[in-house]
């Protein structure tokens, strides 16, 4: 705090505190004469209330110069300001208010975001600052002007008119774009953040503003909030195909320290299931829901359980793209290859399941990521292998099956293992023999005793009914050695152990399967085995990479934009949110074709492209799981920067504005005088236990 | 007597004491064989006691009738009747020039009163003295009960001004060698010395059998203490120079003199000393009924 003479031309009457002093000196030294008989008893009572005489005396100067101090400073008219309020300078406020998701939260009748606008209106509409601004902390942090400006009362309106966003909030970016505001401010500059402290949010963050900006940090919100919320909801597989069993994860969180019992609802395709669950404090419960869809496309599922107190995080959105097929791409050997016979093999099983497409790339050529589910290789030599992981990264299946010569250490390589000391190619096993000659020889294979008993590939193997998945005799394969590391998939061994399939377990992309079992009819029989079909239907469908849809899905507050395509004229287009309300949309050529954006943020809900009255395409967007924890944290723990509560936030900003004094000098001088008078009346007594004279 | 030109004796003074009479009750010791009473055994017709004798008694004094009944000396004496002594202690240090609310100083009080009572006790025939003192006896006038003796007293005390300090103690103790017989003992004083040590200086009077009179004359203001603001006060015996502020020492100065007056009080009494106190603003005639 600062203190200010805003009268400083009567400063002089501070000189007139010397009058008690110099009365009191004169008083004493000059007073009126007055011959008496003796002084013996004066001297005598003087000595024994000399102790609280004098002490008395210097009190009484002491309270009368503060009195005539007290009443100069009535005319010197002080006035106090704020620490760093600097005398006749400007003042620059920007607020930071959070209105992520969280600050839905309620404390009574009032959310939190509702109280930092109003603390923050009347932060404002005190006079704080000379400039101001408000900056939102969403998930794409925006200011209501461009720089700090004096009309506050528009920022006031801006903040009385202002909505919460079920977004996440972006601190480093809000607190990024109040930092360069600053940049072009001089004088006092001080930033507040009015923010529930959310530790989910702010745990991590690290609040580094430059030196010279005084950060503030108000919260809002009394205390935690229990909430449940639906934490998850995707398909497993994400993308399946028509007909195929799906299974529908909703995960949900307890976000409180006592165990909740609660109904979770699954909408889809116009159904609905229900179940009871029981999610234990702090805690997680996963329900599964086995489906399957009818019809490719893509298929609307919501999760929802009983309103709370928080209901933003009650209902979860997913879209399942369900297909009609899957595309697996056949790179072919040379024609004059033994395993040349496997293109015409995979031709069959795709022409056996409808869910199957085949086609086939020539020797050399890779497809375009994303636009084929599996790739099989039918004779790898071991190059292009950066490719290759770029396939599987970006969530296609590899079937590799080295050709002859090539080398262990490139599928080690591949399959992201570490390159053993093995140099030179992969030995070949050959057995002698053809069906013609009825000398039926050949290396036998089956699931492999490592294979998990959970393994879905076999699931359907279990009973029996299907028998051996692998089937047959092979003639010849690759001595690939035995022992693996443990993070890869043991699905076929032959019978002497060496692999048959071996796969890598696909963590973030898609699996890789070394491939040791030839198809063709020129190495083996097993292609010509019933169980080849179901095995390999089994497969495919179970060596997809695992993802949740993240491409139809978007973030609150996000642009949601789509890609029509050409022929599609842009004004038939339409966007319409979860509510049916329909969303201005901007038009946009790009070097791709013609694109189309959302001109304001994504809300939750599922959002529709409609040309005309057909929905051509829907986008997801769910709550931000982050917000769903409303644990508070103390703004103490966020380095930088002073935590005020609200009332000591205005007390500042008055001062900050000055408090005129010269009431309180009135009220301490009478104060002063009133003590003078009785100090002054009091009157010390000589001790009872004085002797008597003499 | 009636037209007088002393200061200390006015006419309506002299018809006032016309009705009063000095030490109709007490004993005194005195050389003439007068109107008053005297422990002396001596020549009067007022029987006193039986006495056995003693070796050196005057042989005349022998009850013979006695001795015819009991066969024993006893010697029959009788009260002797002699003329009285009264001597007068008068305080003239500065101290005694005081005046505030009374309408004389308190020297001109004491010097009233003794000039009253000399007048009286010389109107009998009986002998009074003064001792002017300060802290010495600054004059001494004999026992004497003529006119001119008088004379003299009411001279004294129309010459005399206040000055110096007090010393009663010290003039009482100077005083002792000086008075031959014993009578009656009149102090009057503002007695601003030590109970203690005053009397200690009166023992040897009363040791002697003197009947002694305190008189403690002040002024009105000084019972009270005066209502005079922040003032410096001016010692009139040392010059010493003091300032108080009035308003707050006056509860303080009224319990210190209290406790003055009170240890003289209880001081006198346990020696049978009269003490009175009067101030400068009572009449001084009241102080003639504590000699009756």
């Amino acid at each position: 705090m600062q203190f200010f003479l805003t009268n400083t031309a009567w400063l002089w009457l501070l000189s007139l505190a010397a009058v008690p002093l110099i009365v009191h000196l004169f008083a004493r030294s000059n007073p009126p004469k007055f011959r008496f008989s003796s002084t013996v008893f004066l001297q005598r009572i003087m000595k024994k209330t000399a102790r609280l005489r004098k002490p008395q005396d210097w009190v009484l100067l002491l309270l009368r110069t503060l009195a005539v101090l007290a009443l100069l400073f009535i005319f010197l008219q002080p006035i106090l300001t704020g620490e760093n309020s600097i005398a006749g300078g400007r003042k620059t406020s920007i607020c930071l208010i959070d209105r992520s998701a969280s600050m839905a939260s309620k404390d009574g009748a009032e959310s939190r975001f509702s109280g930092a606008c109003a603390r923050a209106r009347e932060l404002l509409a005190s006079g704080a600052a000379d400039e101001a601004n408000v900056i939102w902390i969403d998930a794409q942090p925006d200011a209501v002007f461009p720089q700090p400006g004096p009309n506050l009362e528009f920022i006031q309106d801006a903040l009385a008119r202002a909505e919460l966003r079920e977004e996440p909030g972006a601190l480093g970016a809000a607190v990024q774009l109040a930092v360069s505001q600053f940049d072009e401010v001089r004088g006092e500059r001080e930033l507040v953040i009015l923010s529930d402290f959310q530790s989910a949010a702010w745990s991590d963050f690290l609040l580094e503003v430059p030196a010279g900006i005084k950060v503030v940090k108000v919260k809002v919100g009394a205390a935690d909030v229990e909430n449940l919320a639906v934490h998850e909801l995707f398909s497993s597989p994400a993308d399946p195909v028509v007909g195929q069993d799906v299974l529908m994860v909703c995960r949900l969180r307890n976000y409180s320290a006592t165990p909740r019992r609660t109904t979770l609802y699954l909408d889809f395709d116009g159904g609905r299931q229900s179940r009871e669950v029981e999610i234990p404090a702090w805690g997680e419960a996963e329900m599964n829901f086995k489906t399957r869809f009818s019809q490719a496309g893509q298929v609307a599922v919501s999760a929802a359980i009983a309103e709370d107190v928080f209901p933003g995080d009650d209902t979860r959105h997913a879209l399942v793209p369900v297909r009609e097929a899957l595309r697996i791409t056949s790179i072919a050997p040379r024609e004059d290859s033994l395993h040349a016979p496997g293109l015409e093999v995979l031709d069959r099983l795709a022409a056996s399941l409808d869910w199957l497409d085949h086609r086939t790339l020539p020797a050399g050529d890779l497809p375009a990521p994303g636009t084929t589910d599996y790739v099989f290789l039918h004779t790898w030599d071991g190059t292009r292998l950066e490719a290759l992981r770029n396939l599987a990264a970006t969530g296609t299946t590899l079937l590799v099956q080295p050709a002859l010569g090539c080398p262990l250490e490139v599928c080690e390589k591949l399959m992201g293992l570490p390159v053993t000391n093995n140099p030179g190619a992969i030995p070949v096993d050959t057995k002698g023999g053809s069906r013609k000659s009825g000398n039926q020889v050949g290396w036998k294979a089956g699931v492999s005793r490592l294979a998990s008993d959970k393994s879905p590939t076999f699931a359907i193997f279990k009973s029996g009914e299907f028998g051996n998945p692998a089937a047959g005799l092979f003639q010849r394969r690759l001595r690939l050695p035995a022992e693996w590391p443990e993070d890869i998939l043991r699905l076929i061994d032959y019978e002497d152990g060496i692999p048959g399939l071996l796969s890598t377990r696909g963590n973030g992309s898609a699996p890789i399967v070394l491939w040791n079992l030839p198809m063709s009819g020129k190495l083996g029989s097993w292609s010509a085995q019933s169980p080849f079909v179901p095995f390999m239907g089994e497969l495919l469908l179970t060596s997809r990479a695992v993802s949740r849809g993240g491409a139809i899905e978007a973030m609150p507050g996000d642009i949601l934009s789509w890609a029509p395509g050409e022929e599609v004229s842009p004004d038939s287009v339409t966007l319409h949110d979860g509510n049916g309300q329909r969303r201005d949309v901007a038009v946009e050529m790009t070097p791709q074709g013609l694109r189309l954006s959302s001109t304001e943020p994504a809300v939750p809900g599922i959002h529709r492209w409609k040309i005309g009255e057909g929905v051509a395409f829907r986008q997801v967007v769910n709550f931000p799981a982050t917000e769903s924890d409303l644990r508070l944290m103390n703004p103490a723990d966020i380095r930088g920067g002073d935590v005020v509560d609200t009332r000591t936030l205005l007390r500042r900003a008055e001062l900050g504005e000055g408090i005129p004094l010269w009431p309180w000098f009135v009220a301490a001088t009478l104060l002063f005088l009133l003590i003078e008078s009785l100090v002054a009346l009091w009157n010390p007594k000589p001790g009872k236990q004085a002797r008597p004279l003499g | 007597m009636a037209q007088t030109q002393y200061k200390y004796i006015r006419p309506e003074d002299i018809r006032r004491l016309s009705r009063y009479e000095f030490g109709v009750k007490a004993l005194v010791e005195g050389y003439l064989s007068g109107r008053h009473r005297s422990r002396e055994r001596g020549a009067s017709i007022e029987f006193k006691e039986f006495r056995q004798y003693a070796p050196g008694d005057d042989l005349a004094l022998v009850d013979w009738r006695v001795f015819a009944r009991t066969d024993r000396h006893y010697l029959k004496t009788f009260e002797q009747e002699t003329n009285m002594e009264c001597h007068m202690f008068v305080d003239c240090s500065a101290s005694m020039g005081f005046r505030d609310e009374g309408p004389i100083t308190k020297l001109e009080y004491a010097s009233f009163f003794a000039a009253c009572l000399a007048w009286l006790v010389t109107l009998k025939n009986d002998r009074v003295s003064l001792q002017l003192f300060d802290d010495k006896i600054r004059q001494f006038l004999e026992p004497g009960s003529t006119r001119r003796h008088l004379h003299q007293i009411l001279t004294a005390l129309e010459n005399t001004r206040p000055g110096n300090q007090t010393s009663l103690p010290e003039a009482l103790h100077r005083a002792h060698p000086l008075i031959k017989r014993k009578g009656t003992l009149v102090v009057l004083s503002d007695f601003f010395d030590e109970p203690e040590a005053i009397f200690k200086a009166l023992n040897p009077y009363l040791h002697r059998g003197f009947r002694v009179h305190l008189f403690h004359t002040l002024d009105p203001a000084e019972l009270h203490f005066p209502e005079r603001g922040l003032a410096r006060f001016i010692d009139m015996e040392t010059s010493h120079r003091l300032v108080v502020h009035t308003r707050t020492m006056r509860d303080a100065w009224q319990q210190e003199l209290r406790r003055h007056t009170q240890t003289l009080r209880r001081l006198a009494a346990g020696r049978q000393v009269d003490y009175a106190l009067t101030t400068t603003a009572e009449s001084w005639f009241k102080l003639f009924d504590r000699l009756a």
